[in-house]
């Protein structure tokens, strides 16, 4: 009585078996090219330096087209209030598409600071 | 974490939401963000304490991300493709899914089945 019920299975099991090396071998391909990643190469820190230093000099708030060095503090040489200094992070953030973690984005002072955390974090999401 | 640094990251992610949210749309970015700049310097609710003016905005970077989608039409026709994000709520219906508590399922209800029912 179950043999009928059996053989379509053991049917379509042959059939998946037979099946399956066709499927991988086309799946194959795309799977040699997935793992592959391109990181951008800024690990580089005089790289890094002058994007954000372009970032800041686009940002249309800072009291500057004033030099913009590795040793300028957003508050104290650009002049930004707290606010600012937070559109400005997103704004590199966005350029650099990473994103700064609340309690460092808090720490970040300036342009060295911000250079330092970014070099270490290549990665970071 | 200070008040402060509460209303900062929320301001943060308020900022963030907006470019998820309208990241091809410029000239809504900007007025969004500027929107948001304003409410920071002159809060909309100022009734409200200062914990749930940052709730307040939090919420509405929440639902920036999450439930709204921006349209864009396609050509001619009356066609848009929706910019649906990696953020954006979906419902999935799972609720749906799940056995409702009903006499059977709990053991049959006649006959004294169902005396275990409303402990």
């Amino acid at each position: 009585m179950f043999k009928s019920v059996f053989r379509p299975c053991a049917a379509v099991a042959k059939n998946a078996r037979m099946t399956l090396p066709v499927r991988n071998s086309i799946l194959m391909p795309q799977m040699m090219v997935s793992p592959i990643r391109f990181y951008s190469a800024t690990t580089d820190r005089n790289e890094i330096t002058q994007r954000v230093v372009d970032v800041i000099k686009a940002f249309d708030r800072t009291n500057a087209s004033a030099d913009i060095s590795s040793k300028t503090l957003f508050h104290k040489d650009l002049g930004l209030d707290s606010l600012d200094t937070v559109e400005l992070l997103v704004a590199i953030e966005e350029d650099f598409d990473i994103q700064f973690p609340d309690k460092v984005a808090d720490e970040l002072k300036g342009v060295e600071d911000t250079v330092e955390w970014i070099a270490n974090h290549p990665e970071s999401e | 974490m200070s008040l402060r640094q509460n209303a900062l990251n929320a301001y943060r992610n308020g900022l963030r939401a907006t470019r998820i949210a309208f990241g091809g749309d410029t000239r809504m970015l900007l007025a969004s963000r500027a929107k948001m700049r304003e409410g920071m310097e002159n809060p909309p609710n100022p009734e409200l304490s200062k914990e749930q003016q940052i709730k307040h905005l939090e919420d509405v970077a929440t639902f920036l991300k999450r439930n709204l989608v921006q349209g864009r039409k396609e050509g001619t026709d009356e066609k848009y493709h929706l910019n649906i994000h990696k953020e954006t709520e979906l419902g999935d219906n799972e609720s749906i899914k799940q056995t409702k508590k009903t006499l059977v399922s709990q053991g049959g209800g006649c006959c004294g089945g169902g005396k275990d029912l409303y402990k």
